[in-house]
């Protein structure tokens, strides 16, 4: 029946594997780093000081500063609330639409059925990333649309997901036991697979925070994400692009921090993984 | 159902994917707000050379018209003209198509290269120091931003150690081999010159390498996990009862079911490294589709957008279907249904 | 001199969970040309033990204790394994299930030749005609298409017959056929017994028949050793022990099977498990299930008694 993890059985097990625990330890640090922003940032990221345009990192300037003066140590600290905020919207957005479809697609069948996964089918012959891009790249920069972008990119695999879960719990005998005593449809949507499709979804989104993180990366970089001057990671280090043989710090530190992040994420993800393999296997 | 059936049938599939692919790009560009002319002329363009440009693309005909039109062309293998380049984009795209290739391939024999031994070495010294190691290896490479590895790994060796050269497929002074395949590393070697050959091989170095590494991560685990799931059976056991030197088990008893799987999931990768590839090309000065594309999304040039978009779903499409065959094909277990 | 002498073995699985002692101090001699069987449930060790005796245990077990002698010469004991030689060549293994005993991505040929190319030394022509060879002699109808075939083509009963082949094909010394017909159906069960049978008396070779099945044993085997819980508790000419069980273990396990024909006996059921290897009872190890248990039972260990010249029991019952 019922047979999804408990939360606190899940929180135990992943403090029993290192790496778990080492992925956590990276993710705090940084959401707690991103949340605190505002007090620790030693300077306004939007603060253009030309005068001190372009300095090495210093005990003035932790990170440096860029080509307008900004100080880069404040700009990557605001700027982990804008990834972090991207990167988790655009899971949850795509989680959803794919529940939506999936649920939809698997309960009803048929045509409809037919229809949706055809169009799930389209959306995943694609590099996922050249289609955020092209999305991207036709809506106006900006938060949500870099959002919008990534989430229409991605929530194919969670609509094949939800669809193989619905279709499964929807052949179990207690369904239709449930339907011949007269439960009505949204009952058993509602009851009995809703249940089970959200965990699985919400575990997959989970793992893959981290290439949305990278993926939201890459549109700052190519300049579809963001728009400046707010500081986005990706966007940072196009931003010090032309001038890396120089300047190295300027690309070189939001980088790092866009690294850092997906490795914790990953290390998260893959002990998640490896907890519910072996149990759904 | 025969082999031939099933590509057929995969075939025509594709191509309504690809076309329902053109359809959804097409209408996103043509829908949201933009106009392509005037960013590419700019703001100080007087208004009747804006409408005439405008005309001559097009641009100014309903939208449905210009979607038959479209199709139209599509079938005749058509792509229209880049506003941008005012050349018909089918020619835009056979020019640069053979960069992004020849660097996809360089990449994807990187990755292999690299990834499969560190699997089944990780696989086979489980849970001891060396997994461990490559499975780190392969964390941060998955993990990595390649555009940022891209920058670091030309800072270093090549801004600062100059032992590698820099951005371009050749020197600026080397002249470019006559054009066969437009692959310039087969090019200078069917044509003799090696030194051309050489330049062009140091200049794959760098972004094969960094496209190479992120893939060859995903490979290793893979390998990883397929060569454990061999190890599991039985098969191996009664391999060594036969006596056989621990070689010939590795290769024909462990490796050779292991790598099975695997083919499957280069399709994936491919397609990675095509994302890749527009990541790192305008890193590295890589006159190929990725750089096109990129181009082209920024000045909005549409029918570039939509025909870089189509090749693209149309080349991983392609080796999709050509990854499923293989894997049909060397697999003994598998009939095709 | 018995070809294979096993002294006091001793095999331990290491596991998180605990220590498993699947064989736990067995003295076997088995003579050239004898075909024993090994008797007992699943958990009895017997399974270990054939492995043990190649040489083939892997982590999390070892050989704690005792040698393993063949042919005269020490081949595995706690200080080491030196089977790598013998393997495939004066000593094969058939296993339970050949499907999955059968490379899936070579076919039957390239299997075949591939032993007797590695042990023999032939060519891949010789090897490959006397793969063909050797279908023939274990029956297989088609040997032409079979040598081209993949293990997932055949039938279970046909994969078996080509492990037998393989088996057979270096003329080993020994075989040890760990329940090589468990994984069949019943009637091809017993075509392979048969098969298997023919093809043993016509050698001079030893073979160590791993199997939960009495009846088994009775078909295939001039002596049988039953094990129980990591130990030998009884052992002796087949018929013999068919007709005259002494160990209580031994008993149940033949009054549980249905025999036609013969003295309706009542059907005794052995009650309990068998224990968890982990920690054996104290004493004599079958005692908990033992309905003619003794006040000396749960206390010390009988140890293998020599009856006659062809019988041992380890029992408190016999002196």
């Amino acid at each position: 029946m019922g047979d999804h993890m408990m939360m606190p059985e899940t929180l135990r097990e992943l403090m029993r594997r290192k790496l778990g625990v080492a992925g956590l330890i990276i993710i705090s640090f940084i959401i707690i780093l991103s949340l605190i922003a505002p007090i620790i940032a030693p300077y306004d990221p939007l603060d253009q000081r030309l005068d001190e345009r372009l300095q090495p990192p210093s005990s003035k300037h932790l990170m440096g500063t860029d080509k307008l003066g900004r100080d880069i140590f404040s700009r990557i600290l605001y700027g982990g609330r804008i990834s972090l905020f991207i990167a988790v919207s655009s899971v949850v957005l795509a989680t959803l639409i794919g529940m939506l479809i999936g649920l939809i697609s698997g309960y009803l069948g048929g045509r409809i059925d037919d229809l949706l996964m055809r169009i799930t089918d389209m959306f995943m012959a694609f590099p996922s990333l050249i289609l955020a891009l092209a999305i991207a790249a036709m809506l106006k920069p900006g938060m949500f649309n870099v959002i919008t972008a990534i989430s229409l990119s991605s929530w194919p695999q969670y609509a094949r997901m939800a669809r193989a879960v619905t279709i499964q719990v929807k052949n179990e005998p207690y369904i239709e036991a449930a339907v011949s005593i007269g439960a009505s449809n949204t009952r058993i949507l509602i009851g009995h697979i809703i249940p089970m499709v959200i965990p699985q979804v919400m575990i997959q989104g989970m793992i893959n925070l981290g290439g949305a993180i990278l993926t939201a990366a890459g549109l700052g970089f190519l300049g579809f994400g963001v728009p400046p001057p707010t500081p986005e990671w990706g966007l940072m280090v196009s931003e010090g692009r032309d001038l890396i043989q120089s300047h190295w710090w300027i690309s070189t530190f939001p980088g790092l921090m866009i690294f850092l992040s997906v490795v914790g994420f990953n290390l998260l993800g893959d002990q998640l993984r490896d907890i519910f393999d072996v149990r759904y296997r | 159902m025969s082999l031939y059936s099933y590509i057929l049938r995969r075939s025509l599939y594709m191509m309504i994917v690809v076309l329902g692919i053109a359809t959804i790009v097409f209408f996103i560009t043509r829908i949201l707000p933009g106009d392509p002319v005037g960013a590419i002329l700019g703001p100080q363009a007087p208004p009747d050379v804006v409408d005439k440009v405008r005309r001559e693309y097009g641009f100014d005909k309903p939208i449905y018209v210009q979607y038959i039109d479209f199709l139209i062309n599509l079938f005749k293998g058509e792509l229209g003209k880049s506003v941008s380049t005012n050349r018909p984009v089918i020619e835009d795209i056979k020019e640069r198509f053979p960069a992004t290739f020849e660097l996809a391939t360089a990449s994807l024999i990187v990755a292999i290269v690299i990834g499969i031994p560190m699997g089944i070495i990780s696989a086979l010294r489980k849970d001891g120091a060396l997994d461990h190691l490559i499975r780190l290896i392969s964390l941060f490479g998955v993990s990595m931003p390649v555009f940022w590895l891209g920058l670091i790994l030309l800072l270093i060796f090549y801004f600062r150690l100059g032992i590698l050269p820099g951005p371009g497929r050749l020197d600026p002074y080397i002249p470019s081999p006559p054009r066969i395949t437009g692959l310039v590393t087969l090019d200078s070697l069917l044509t003799g010159n090696f030194d051309v050959f050489k330049n062009a091989i140091a200049h794959l170095i760098l972004p094969a390498t960094v496209l190479g590494y992120f893939s060859s991560a995903y490979i290793a685990r893979v390998t990883r996990a397929s060569v454990l799931e061999v190890l599991r059976q039985e098969h191996v056991k009664f391999a060594r009862s036969k006596g056989l030197s621990s070689g010939a088990i590795l290769t024909r008893h462990i490796i050779k079911p292991a790598l099975i799987p695997i083919i499957t999931v280069l399709g994936l990768v491919y397609g990675g490294l095509l994302e890749g590839a527009v990541l790192t090309e305008t890193i590295f000065g890589w006159p190929g589709l990725g750089s096109y594309l990129t181009r082209a999304m920024i000045y909005m040039d549409y029918n570039a957008i939509v025909g870089g978009v189509v090749i693209i779903a149309i080349i991983y499409s392609v080796i999709n279907l050509i990854v499923d065959v293989l894997y049909s094909y060397i697999d003994p277990r598998i009939k095709y249904g | 001199m018995p070809i294979l002498e096993v002294k006091n073995l001793k095999i331990y699985y290491f596991t998180p969970s605990g220590i498993v002692k699947a064989v736990d101090g067995v003295d076997l001699y088995i003579e050239r040309g004898e075909t024993r069987c090994i008797v007992g449930e699943s958990g009895s060790g017997k399974s270990t033990l054939g492995m043990g005796i190649a040489g083939l245990i892997d982590h999390p077990g070892r050989i704690v204790d005792g040698e393993v002698i063949f042919d005269g010469k020490i081949v595995a004991s706690k200080n080491g394994i030196y089977t790598q030689r013998l393997l495939g060549r004066r000593i094969t293994l058939i296993f339970q299930d050949p499907r999955s005993a059968l490379n899936p991505v070579m076919t039957v040929g390239e299997q075949i030749s591939e032993t007797l190319q590695h042990n023999l030394g032939l060519d891949r022509r010789e090897a490959y005609k006397i793969a063909y060879d050797l279908l023939r002699k274990v029956e297989i109808p088609d040997p032409e298409r079979v040598l081209h075939s993949y293990p997932h083509e055949l039938s279970g009963g046909m994969a078996q017959r080509v492990v037998i082949a393989i088996a057979l094909s270096t003329e080993p010394d020994l075989i040890i056929a760990d329940e090589p017909t468990s994984a069949l159906d019943v009637t091809v069960q017993a075509e392979i017994l048969r098969l298997f049978r023919s093809l043993v008396k016509s050698g001079k070779r030893s073979v160590l028949f791993i199997t939960h099945d009495l009846s088994v044993a009775l078909e295939i085997c001039d002596t049988t050793s039953i094990m129980y819980a990591g130990k030998i508790v009884e052992e002796g000419l087949t018929r013999e022990i068919f007709e005259k069980p002494l160990h209580p273990y031994t008993q149940a396990l033949l009054s549980s099977i249905p025999r036609i024909g013969l003295k309706t006996g009542k059907l005794m059921s052995i009650s309990g498990e068998p224990p968890l290897m982990i920690e054996p009872p104290k004493g004599c190890r079958f005692h908990p299930r033992c309905p003619f248990k003794l006040e000396i039972c749960d206390k010390q260990e009988p140890i293998l008694i020599n009856l006659s010249e062809t019988r041992r029991v380890a029992c408190h019952l016999y002196k």
